[in-house]
């Protein structure tokens, strides 16, 4: 019996539009050995999820092979389609909608045991009832009666993970199987995975964005970059050339702010949002209270279901607060704002539609000066060509459309609309977090600079801890719609006095060897 | 609910006495004298101010009574009950033809994207969402009767077949009625009439039946969880006879539901050429001569069965989608 | 909107039933001049040839009258198209503008202004075009009248729900935060991104259209002569169908192909629709 499971050879995935052909996956060399876990890390858009599903021949329609060969070594002559769901099996992300939301739990899980063995009724429940147990989700009442929906991200995603077992793999693709869950959560899953793997000793491929996972589960890395496998080797050699080629890019540490003055430019007070009316509402934000100051980042960490997004909306007061205020220092007396205001602006994330896709960049940043008033068409484009070049972009992407951007690119669009009100805060909802490693250093270098140039005030919404720490100059923590811990970047990191900050610092960390 | 046919209905009393015409003419005949007409008026409440009527047709509806048709001088809830019951069973086959081969048709269109029975199926639905259904009704009259007398040219059945095996009303429904009481001939009878019509009406529903099953189906085909069965090495056609079957069952039903509206709606142009004693015929007849308490009991009873199929719809999203009942 | 009117046109089927339709209407516009019958199309009659089956001289028959088929099938096609055109054009003239207005507004606004357009969906479809040709009277504007205000609360329902999706995307938001009026959010960013649902329905709509009014013809209520369309062609011959199926058999037939043609159409759009998703 061979050592390896698969052998990839000089693999290369074309897609296929008519407009000739865009090589995904290029030249690909590397094995999979028997029993182990190797991590598959690289930028979203390297081709991961490709190469995982090539390995279960699963390449999606528009895309082939059109070079090189998979060879596996399983335990049976037939190929990889016919004995996926035999000897090998795929968790994907987003366990919630991994399942059909309209079938209970049980009948899928059902249809996946029967393909694999043919028994009968009642051995198949038992057999239902020792996988939950294996996965810890005995506990939960009629835990296979149950629905999609009812179930947590972080629940499901251990019945996807009971389902892979319970075929009894050769082999386990696990393709980003931690996305959107909180930080504990994500730890328990791969801690799950990994004792099953012990155990039962079967391969996986784990692929993951997340370097850190990476390095705390796996036996050997691949690193897969624009298409190609730049480094396969052990994990100690790969990660300290990685951490060495990302640290480059950013600036290791803010440099304190070292003025005597700090002046305060926004100041919120007991802001409340609820959803909802009467017995049916659910509170969003709690009593949140922060100041910013002239020239400084608040950088506000916060996970999906924290209320970011509430809290990003209602500062900009696109959506109206039940109670609370907001004091805003532009103005000589204080007044607290009920309406969008021209000194706050907003930049969001990439993927969630930042930019209308109907309309050229151009007209993209015109909008915020004909919103201003201006109707002079020649003192707009001047102004655009003024934030185009700060943003560092070139004049001819003014008739482009934002499909035709990099994600890089559209975000710098994004900052120079922002920029356009000539605002003196701006509200920054993720704007890296789509990005891959390397552009968001840049980004985050371009939003630098800009602060310092302009002395603007940032709000700087992350659940990256590694981006908030580098452009913030004092954090506050989110959750559950409190701010449960504030202060400089120094004291909330190194002495974090909750349990959630906590938990958060240790699974962003890297682990020293 | 309650809501909506009060609106729906109170529209229409108004919007009815706007029609050019007196109804009153149709009480007294051609050539009235001025007491005649005076009598009709009194009789019928017509001479009252506006609004005096309308809490009479209020009140008086409430404990269903409808009043009595101006044409037929029947009250118009009896002649209703004896037409809805004609009209519903066509419709009702209808529907069953449509969805009998509308389904599976959409299916098997999406399981099989692209390759030649797709082309032909999808063909065939275009056909049927164009084909005017008239026009349909006469052709297969041509076809049916004129050319080659396989089966009768119009009517619910005939009168020679009853006179040897008559039909225990009970339901009102011919095709019920007859199976149940083993009459065969009347059994046999009845849908031999039914058939041309209710192809004719079933034609156009299957095509939107069978357009909505296709997309909805191969919208599933690229859920996620479609995904996840594929990696588990389910075929496409397994994937759905087990699992995917019930994702459809929500747009679909959508469908059925506004078809079934629609056809109520269209019932009237089959029942003219096939001679068809429904509610359609009833109901135009009654615009056209101004019948108005003929139109209002019409419009409430189109607005009655609107609401409870959509209610009946609303039942069925609760039972096949578990995320509405929490 | 560029791109999806290129894209329309490279689809073999699409343009094909285009050319049909542009082809279809240009011919009945001008048959008046080039058929040797064209009388008929004014109501001439000729008893003496009346009844006959489709012959070289007279392609599609002729019909009780003695008018040539074939002359004044194509005619309808003006009629039939006109009604088309019509219906579409003010329901969505009509029913988007509310729509979107609804959309974008406060939830009070949009309740109301939903349960109005529920309270119009709530009847019976042909009820209210027949209600309101027998109040106006039956004639082709009539028609296009009474179809329309039957069939715009769909667009103010399509309208709507675009409305709000659009709304809740990000560069919405932003538009917000920077001050943007609904009219502006209206103008900017929902109208140009609804365009093609609209469409679809409003392609699908055209052919239902001519269908309706058939259906309206066919008791009396529609067009009447000498704006003769399909429907009304039918109705006339309906008599002497069993005997003579020529001519209900020829106007039906162009019916249906038009109807397909924009059934065509209406799927291009859906097609684009979901590529855009």
């Amino acid at each position: 019996m061979s050592n390896l499971l698969y052998e990839i050879k000089n693999l290369q995935i074309k897609s296929t539009p008519k407009s000739g052909a865009i090589k995904i996956l290029n030249n690909i060399n590397f094995n999979i050995k028997r029993g182990e876990i190797l991590g598959l890390i690289g930028e979203s858009g390297s081709g991961k999820s490709m190469l995982g599903c090539a390995l279960l021949e699963m390449v999606p329609v528009g895309c082939l092979i059109t070079k090189g060969s998979i060879v596996h070594h399983f335990n049976s002559n037939k190929i990889i389609s016919k004995i996926r769901g035999v000897h090998i099996a795929m968790i994907s992300q987003d366990p919630m909608q991994a399942l059909n939301p309209l079938q209970k739990i049980k009948t899928q899980f059902t249809m996946i045991l029967r393909r694999r063995f043919t028994s009968n009724k009642k051995s198949t429940k038992e057999q239902l009832l020792r996988w939950m147990k294996k996965v810890n989700l005995h506990t939960i009442p009629n835990i296979l009666d149950r629905y999609p929906h009812q179930l947590s991200g972080g629940q499901m995603q251990r019945v996807m993970i009971a389902m892979a077992m319970s075929i009894n793999p050769d082999f386990i693709v696990a393709d980003e199987i931690t996305t959107g869950l909180d930080a504990g959560t994500k730890m328990d899953i791969l801690n799950l995975l990994a004792s099953f793997q012990k155990t039962e000793g079967f391969s996986v491929l784990l692929i993951s964005h997340d370097l850190k996972c990476i390095q705390k589960y796996c036996h050997r890395i691949a690193v897969l970059q624009s298409g190609e496998i730049v480094r396969v080797g052990s994990k100690k050699g790969i990660i300290q050339k990685i951490k060495d080629s990302y640290d480059i890019v950013i600036k290791k540490n803010k440099p304190e702010n070292t003025e005597k003055e700090r002046n305060p430019v926004l100041n919120v007070k007991n802001l409340y949002k609820s959803y909802g009316s009467g017995r049916n509402s659910i509170p969003a934000l709690k009593n949140i209270t922060f100041t910013l100051y002239k020239g400084e980042t608040l950088g506000i960490i916060g996970e999906s279901g924290s209320g970011k997004t509430t809290l990003v909306k209602t500062i900009l007061n696109i959506l109206k607060r039940d109670s609370g205020d907001l004091f805003l220092n532009e103005y000589s007396e204080d007044k607290s704002i009920m309406d969008p205001n021209r000194n706050i602006g907003a930049v969001f994330q990439d993927s969630q539609g930042s930019l209308n896709p109907k309309m050229k960049i151009f007209d993209i940043l015109s909008e915020p000066l004909t919103l201003l008033g201006y109707k002079n068409g020649q003192r707009k484009k001047e102004k655009i060509l003024i934030q185009l070049k700060r943003v560092h972009l070139d004049n001819n992407m003014l008739e482009l459309y934002p499909d035709a951007l990099s994600g890089g690119q559209r975000q710098r669009v994004s900052i120079a609309r922002a920029l356009l009100t000539n605002p003196s805060i701006v509200v920054l909802d993720e704007p890296t977090s789509a990005l891959d490693v390397k552009t968001q250093g840049k980004i985050l270098n371009l939003l630098l600079n800009i602060q310092k140039q302009e002395k603007l005030s940032y709000i700087f919404i992350s659940h990256d801890l590694e981006a908030v720490s580098k452009i913030a100059d004092s954090i506050a923590v989110l959750y559950k719609g409190e701010i449960i811990e504030s202060g400089s970047v120094k004291d909330v990191l190194s002495y974090p006095s909750h349990n959630y900050t906590k938990k958060l610092i240790y699974s962003n960390s890297w682990i020293s060897e | 609910m309650g809501l909506i046919m009060l609106f729906v209905t109170s529209i229409t009393f108004f919007i009815v006495r706007l029609l050019p015409g007196d109804p009153v003419f149709l009480l007294v005949g051609d050539h009235p004298t001025e007491e005649q007409i005076e009598k009709a008026k009194n009789d019928f409440g017509l001479n009252e101010p506006i609004y005096k009527q309308y809490m009479v047709f209020l009140q008086k509806t409430i404990m269903l009574d409808l009043g009595v048709s101006l044409r037929t001088k029947q009250p118009v809830l009896t002649e209703l009950s004896k037409r809805f019951s004609a009209t519903f069973e066509l419709v009702f086959f209808s529907m069953i033809i449509a969805l009998l081969f509308g389904f599976p048709m959409g299916l098997v269109s999406a399981l099989n994207q692209n390759k030649r029975l797709d082309y032909f199926f999808r063909g065939f639905g275009y056909l049927g969402l164009s084909i005017p259904v008239f026009w349909l009704g006469m052709i297969l009259q041509i076809i049916f009767f004129g050319i080659l007398y396989w089966l009768p040219l119009q009517g619910r059945y005939s009168g020679i077949v009853l006179q040897d095996s008559p039909i225990v009303y009970n339901s009102g429904f011919i095709l019920i009625d007859s199976f149940f009481s083993g009459e065969w001939g009347s059994f046999t009878d009845a849908l031999r009439h039914i058939i041309l019509p209710a192809f004719a009406m079933a034609f156009g529903v299957l095509g939107i039946v069978f357009r909505t099953t296709r997309s909805a189906t191969i919208d599933i085909m690229s859920a996620p969880f479609f995904r996840t069965f594929k990696f588990y090495g389910i075929k496409n056609s397994e994937i759905i006879k087990k699992s995917g079957y019930k994702n459809t069952l929500i747009p679909v039903s959508t469908v059925v539901g506004l078809s079934f509206g629609l056809m109520l709606g269209g019932t009237f142009l089959v029942e003219s050429i096939f001679d068809w004693p429904g509610v359609g015929q009833f109901s135009v007849l009654s615009i056209l001569t101004r019948d108005f308490p003929a139109i209002v009991g019409v419009t409430i009873l189109y607005s009655f069965v609107y609401v409870i199929i959509n209610f009946f719809i609303d039942m069925l999203y609760i039972i096949v989608d578990p995320r509405i009942r929490d | 909107m560029i791109k999806v009117v290129k894209s329309f046109f490279s689809k073999r089927l699409s343009s094909t039933a285009s050319l049909f339709l542009v082809g279809l209407f240009c011919f009945s516009v001008f048959i008046p001049f080039i058929s040797p019958y064209s009388q008929d199309i004014y109501g001439s009659v000729h008893f003496e040839i009346a009844g006959q089956p489709p012959s070289f001289s007279h392609w599609f028959g002729t019909d009780t009258a003695g008018r040539d088929m074939f002359t004044i099938t194509i005619r309808a096609a003006f009629y039939s198209l006109k009604i088309a055109v019509g219906v579409v054009f003010f329901s969505v003239l009509v029913g988007v503008p509310i729509g979107m207005f609804s959309g974008v507004s406060n939830k009070r606004t949009d309740e109301v202004i939903m349960r109005i357009t529920d309270g119009f969906l709530a009847f019976p479809p042909m009820i209210l075009p027949i209600a309101i040709t027998a109040i106006l009277g039956p004639s082709l504007n009539n028609v296009i009248i009474g179809i329309s205000v039957s069939w715009f609360p769909w667009y103010v329902r399509i309208a709507r729900s675009q409305s709000l999706v659009i709304s809740s995307l990000d560069y919405v938001s932003i538009s917000k935060s920077m001050g943007a009026s609904k009219y502006h959010i209206i103008k900017t960013h929902v109208l140009p991104n609804s365009l093609t649902p609209i469409f679809t329905q409003a392609s699908i709509d055209a052919g239902y259209a001519i269908l309706t009014a058939a259906g309206l013809s066919f008791i009396g209520l529609g067009a009447q002569h000498p704006e003769v369309e399909w429907g009304l062609l039918v109705t006339q011959s309906r008599a002497q169908f069993l005997n003579h199926w020529w001519v209900v058999f020829f106007p039906g037939l162009f019916m249906c192909l038009t109807v397909v043609c924009f059934n065509i159409i209406g799927d291009e759009f859906r097609n684009n629709e979901t590529v855009e998703k």
